[in-house]
């Protein structure tokens, strides 16, 4: 058994090897799709997240990673959502953020 | 002191070859240095009698006026005068501040040339351009995945708002 696990071990690495290039292309191909305009936001969002203290940033990048995780149509609803949010003029998305701490507070076992 | 600064350019002074800003230069130096002042006399004196003499060898019959002048223009050609000093000061001026325009514009323009596609995205965001595209979702995922429950939260007052 032990000897099996042993086995597979360079098959993983070899398919680690193989899928890190991929997954560079892919992202390469995914910018290369974006608009100037979506470029643009990305640039300056990344600037944003650079001057965010080290804690936050780290929150924000797991968001990431568990957004990634979910089903598709979790994403499209989230999605719709966040297009609702975008809309909302100002005084309306930070009376929804006041809401969202208030109910975070109160969810906090 | 400065007298040899001005005196090279006296006869392209009279030839009208000096630009407008140089010749006022020359011109307020000879206003104000009798010595140069009357060089230039000669130097005008000079360049007047050559006129009048090429135009004499030009209206003499058994001279082919054309042919020297081509001639007299090949060896102009040749003994082309190279660049003065201040030409040269004013062009690597130039060169300088085109250099230090472009060390200012090119950080700011950096941006623009990586969304035109022309430079390549910091490494981070290359690996990640979805999260970097769509930070604000990220940065509310929470909120955005109970968008209602948070929308149906009562609106907080002052008698309801917690103490502290």
């Amino acid at each position: 058994m032990a000897r099996g696990r042993v086995g597979l071990l360079p098959v993983l690495a070899g398919v680690a090897v193989l899928a890190a290039p991929l997954a560079v292309r892919l992202s390469a191909q995914q910018w290369q799709e974006y608009g100037p305009g979506e470029r643009l936001d990305a640039l300056r969002n990344y600037r944003r997240h650079r001057e965010l203290p080290e804690e936050r940033q780290r929150q924000v990048e797991e968001q990431y990673e568990r957004w990634r995780q979910m089903p598709e149509e979790e994403r499209d609803r989230i999605r719709e959502n966040y297009e609702r949010y975008r809309r909302m003029p100002p005084q309306e998305r930070s009376l929804f953020e006041d809401k969202y701490r208030t109910w975070k507070r109160e969810r906090r076992p | 002191m400065w007298c040899w600064w001005f005196r090279r350019d006296l006869t392209a002074l009279v030839d009208g070859e000096l630009s407008p800003t140089r010749a006022a230069a020359v011109r307020s130096h000879l206003f104000h240095c009798p010595h140069c002042a009357a060089f230039q006399e000669e130097v005008a004196r000079c360049v007047a009698q050559q006129r009048r003499l090429l135009a004499l060898v030009a209206e003499t019959a058994d001279i082919d006026a054309e042919r020297l002048g081509r001639s007299l223009a090949a060896r102009l050609d040749k003994e082309r005068v190279p660049p003065r000093r201040w030409a040269l000061a004013s062009r690597l001026a130039v060169a300088a501040a085109v250099a230090g325009a472009l060390l200012v514009l090119v950080p700011a323009l950096n941006p623009l040339l990586i969304a035109a596609g022309v430079a390549d995205p910091p490494p981070v965001v290359a690996e990640k351009p979805d999260l970097f595209r769509d930070y604000t979702l990220f940065e509310h995922l929470d909120a955005l995945e109970h968008f209602e429950t948070v929308q149906a939260v009562p609106l907080e007052t002052p008698e309801t708002a917690p103490n502290g």
